[in-house]
């Protein structure tokens, strides 16, 4: 036997040895619709609807408010 | 002469879908997908010998292609752009290995899986799995070079995707042959013990 032939028998032998099982179809199709998803420019950042900006302002703009003592004047007004 | 036209045939039909993709036009990307997918699955399941790893890296490798589509030129060749960023994918994460104690140790707890396909049945289960076990010993380097030659890569074509020169390449092939067979050898005549998997 050849040295080119010892090698392709054993190439083919390696290539019988390692299995190569069949992707699971939903991986397959999830890494599909994620990666076209990037491919066609789809918006991946998280779009905030005016619900989900209110939560966050409120707290902002309550910090604000008792940082400048707003909250204990408004009590010394009408408290 | 036949065969000529299908090469060049073919070789139209990819150069199309590249301008395609670089055009980022609708449809080109379930195309290239549809093409290649299961090769890619292929070489990262060989090349990790995980399932889930392979399933990781095969989503970081088409993510990465869908990023990058819109950059190929128009001479680029698709199956081997696509094995650079595969075996790119695997060696960063080898990488990052290093510094995860807590995959490293499931990796030395987990057992490879064992070839229990018809081929490997043909081919003698007990020859197979020590086949196996001798691939998974060797180094990532040995690993990805034997398996991009068994993807029917010629030696330019894994310097493309290798980042070598094409007389590294044989030589990296060659003495990943050599390990192999030397390895085969060394479990034949001593005793069976856990494959230890080492990363270049």
């Amino acid at each position: 036997m050849t040295e080119q032939e010892d090698v392709n028998v054993s190439e083919r032998s390696l290539n019988e040895a390692l299995p190569v099982t069949p992707i699971d179809p939903s991986v397959r199709m999830r890494v599909q619709r994620k990666a076209r998803g990037i491919y066609e420019g789809e918006k991946t950042a998280i779009e905030w609807s005016w619900q989900d900006r209110l939560v966050p302002i409120t707290l902002l703009l309550a910090g604000f408010m008792y940082g400048i003592g707003a909250f204990e004047r408004l009590i010394a007004i009408f408290g | 002469m036949n065969e000529d036209l299908d090469i060049d045939d073919v070789r139209a039909r990819e150069i199309e879908l590249v301008r395609a993709l670089s055009q980022g036009e609708r449809g080109a990307f379930d195309k290239l997908y549809s093409l290649h997918h299961e090769r890619i699955w292929s070489f990262l399941l060989r090349l990790t010998g995980r399932k889930d790893e392979a399933e990781d890296l095969f989503q970081e490798t088409w993510l990465s292609a869908a990023k990058a589509a819109s950059q190929l030129q128009a001479e680029s060749r698709l199956l081997p752009w696509l094995f650079t960023i595969a075996r790119n994918k695997h060696r960063s994460a080898r990488r990052f290995l290093l510094f995860d104690l807590r995959k490293r140790a499931l990796q030395a707890l987990e057992p490879l899986e064992e070839a229990e396909d018809a081929e490997a049945r043909i081919l003698g289960a007990e020859e197979a799995a020590g086949l196996q076990r001798a691939f998974y010993a060797l180094p990532d380097a040995s690993r990805e070079v034997l398996l991009l030659s068994l993807e029917g890569f010629d030696a330019p074509h894994i310097a493309g995707v290798l980042g070598l020169r094409e007389d590294a390449v044989r030589k990296r092939l060659s003495r990943a042959r050599t390990e192999l067979r030397t390895t085969i050898e060394s479990q034949a005549s001593g005793p069976r013990a856990a494959p230890a998997r080492k990363s270049s």
